[in-house]
């Protein structure tokens, strides 16, 4: 019931509408945020020496389009693990265990929802950010749904990732340590700020059994065709890895109804 | 209440917090060691980029180790030492403000002294970690350097009080202030050695990161008095400053009070 209830409450106009409001002000701090971090990368890559790009085959344009698209992933949901802290150490789960949805449908709803517009935002200001300094747009009209696709299912897997963080707090007692952990692993193994195919040979090979580059890398490959994977195994890719992150979701959030009914 | 009284008050609050600290040791340990592993993880992508390059205009990968450790104890001593800040705008908009307000000592003093960031001990570790790992720094370096991550915590607590203040007039200063404080360890952690005048000019007033990473590492470069006596005078002008902004808002604060509380 829990994942089959997430699509239909994607659509659910009434959460919609209130994740919209919400997000208002989120959204425009997220927004702040997210063209400072793209900005002060692209603005370090552009003191790297200048026979650099050729030699390894890009241009600075390249990685400009590559970190604006990566960031998005990141940057498209809020602070999810705060927010589940949050809701169990106010007492939000104990009424919800009552109701006939699981709030995990109803959280997966709210967010995938907030996260959806988030992802709309992101693209306009990033292509925007991103063309002032370029001068070009390496994403046609007909990879831009594939993209917006690949960012929707980045958002997902990183959603999914935060909240079995935020569950982890009922046996942790603070998400924090496991999120900084898993953002900077998803920073370093995701490729956030340099393409996967640059990195040492042994990284290569390590990072692809992670669910980091699904969230950031695979996305951005879309600015770099000659590099990464390809279009049909990244989603392919991205499809595995959500679907192995929301086995785990489910697996922790049944082990953490169970403690929280026997112990509270 | 005189300069001498608030120094007691400074001491004896900072007594607590380290009564705090032992008294959650695990938790804060726990903390402080998962804050090193992530200022170290992230340290992981530079790493990656000179292996790609061998400089960023001149800088090298241990200057950029340099300016992230400085960064990262300054704004750890800022958070373990002088923590409230951190709690300023929140303490402000639930009404918990109001007990600084009681007591005999400066509400200033008393609400940066009042919260301990756990994992800011962790941050504050890292810089030594980097500086020996990366830098290979000498006896006299290492204790500059830690002389200036304390001047800069100065500056990033006197920077962090201004941006939360907005508090006093503003019912999103919290968000506000986390975006700006954001901002300001995004530019700390930049080496802004190829930035234009314009943009110097601004990290040295309104987002004063420049003090704080920038400065010290080119003075670790470039040794010279007057680097040390521009930061000391950095930290002067930041406090100076946000002394001025938190009493200017805590003159509005009755206003804001009363609307909250239907007076």
């Amino acid at each position: 019931m829990t994942f089959m209830s997430l699509a239909p409450s994607f659509f659910f106009g009434g959460l919609a509408v209130q994740a919209a409001r919400r997000t208002t002000l989120l959204l425009a701090i997220r927004l702040l945020l997210y063209v400072t971090i793209v900005g002060t990368w692209v603005y370090t890559l552009s003191l790297m020496p200048d026979g650099i790009w050729a030699r390894l085959g890009l241009t600075w344009s390249d990685f400009v389009w590559y970190i604006v698209i990566a960031e998005i992933g990141t940057f498209a949901g809020g602070p999810h693990h705060r927010e589940v802290e949050y809701q169990l150490k106010e007492g939000h789960f104990q009424s919800h265990l009552t109701r006939p949805v699981s709030w995990l449908a109803i959280w997966g709803g709210y967010e995938l929802a907030d996260a959806a517009i988030g992802v709309l935002a992101l693209i306009l200001t990033g292509f925007s950010f991103a063309y002032m300094l370029t001068g070009y747009c390496p994403i046609t009209l007909t990879t831009l749904p594939l993209l917006a696709l690949m960012l929707t299912l980045a958002a997902m897997i990183w959603l999914t990732i935060g909240t079995a963080i935020g569950l982890s707090t009922l046996w942790l007692g603070s998400p924090l340590i496991p999120y900084w952990v898993a953002q900077k692993m998803l920073f370093v193994l995701g490729g956030m700020i340099i393409p996967l195919h640059l990195y040492p040979m042994w990284l290569q090979h390590i990072v692809y059994f992670t669910p980091f580059p699904a969230v950031l890398a695979i996305p951005a490959q879309l600015t770099m065709p000659a590099h990464g994977i390809g279009m049909v195994n990244g989603l392919l890719y991205q499809l595995a890895v959500l679907a192995i992150c929301l086995i785990i979701l489910h697996l922790i959030w049944r082990a953490f109804v169970n403690k929280l009914v026997r112990g509270g | 209440m005189g300069l001498k009284h608030e120094c007691r008050v400074l001491i004896y609050q900072i007594g607590l917090t380290m009564r705090r600290m032992n008294a959650q040791r695990g938790f804060i340990a726990a903390n402080a060691l998962g804050m090193v592993a992530n200022n170290l993880l992230f340290f992981i992508t530079w790493l990656i980029l000179f292996q790609l390059v061998d400089n960023l205009r001149g800088w090298h990968l241990s200057d950029v180790a340099m300016m992230y450790g400085i960064g990262a104890t300054a704004y750890g001593l800022a958070g373990s030492i002088f923590g409230g800040w951190r709690n300023l705008a929140d303490d402000i908009f639930s009404g918990r403000f109001d007990t600084f307000l009681a007591r005999p000592a400066s509400p200033l003093t008393l609400s940066i002294t009042s919260h301990l960031q756990p994992s800011s001990l962790g941050d504050a570790l890292s810089g030594p970690v980097f500086w020996l790992v990366f830098c290979h720094v000498t006896l006299a370096q290492f204790l500059l350097l830690c002389v200036m991550s304390f001047v800069g915590s100065l500056i990033v607590v006197a920077f962090g009080v201004v941006v939360y203040s907005s508090a006093f007039w503003f019912r999103d200063g919290r968000h506000a202030g986390e975006i700006i404080m954001y901002w300001l360890i995004s530019f700390m952690t930049t080496p802004l050695h190829g930035m234009p005048v314009w943009a110097k000019v601004i990290f040295f007033t309104i987002i004063p990161a420049g003090f704080v990473s920038y400065l010290p590492v080119e003075m670790i470069r470039d040794p010279s008095l007057d680097k040390l006596v521009y930061m000391v005078l950095g930290a002067v002008g930041s406090l100076l400053v946000a002394r001025t902004v938190f009493y200017a808002g805590l003159r509005q604060y009755k206003g804001v009070s009363g609307v909250r509380t239907g007076i």
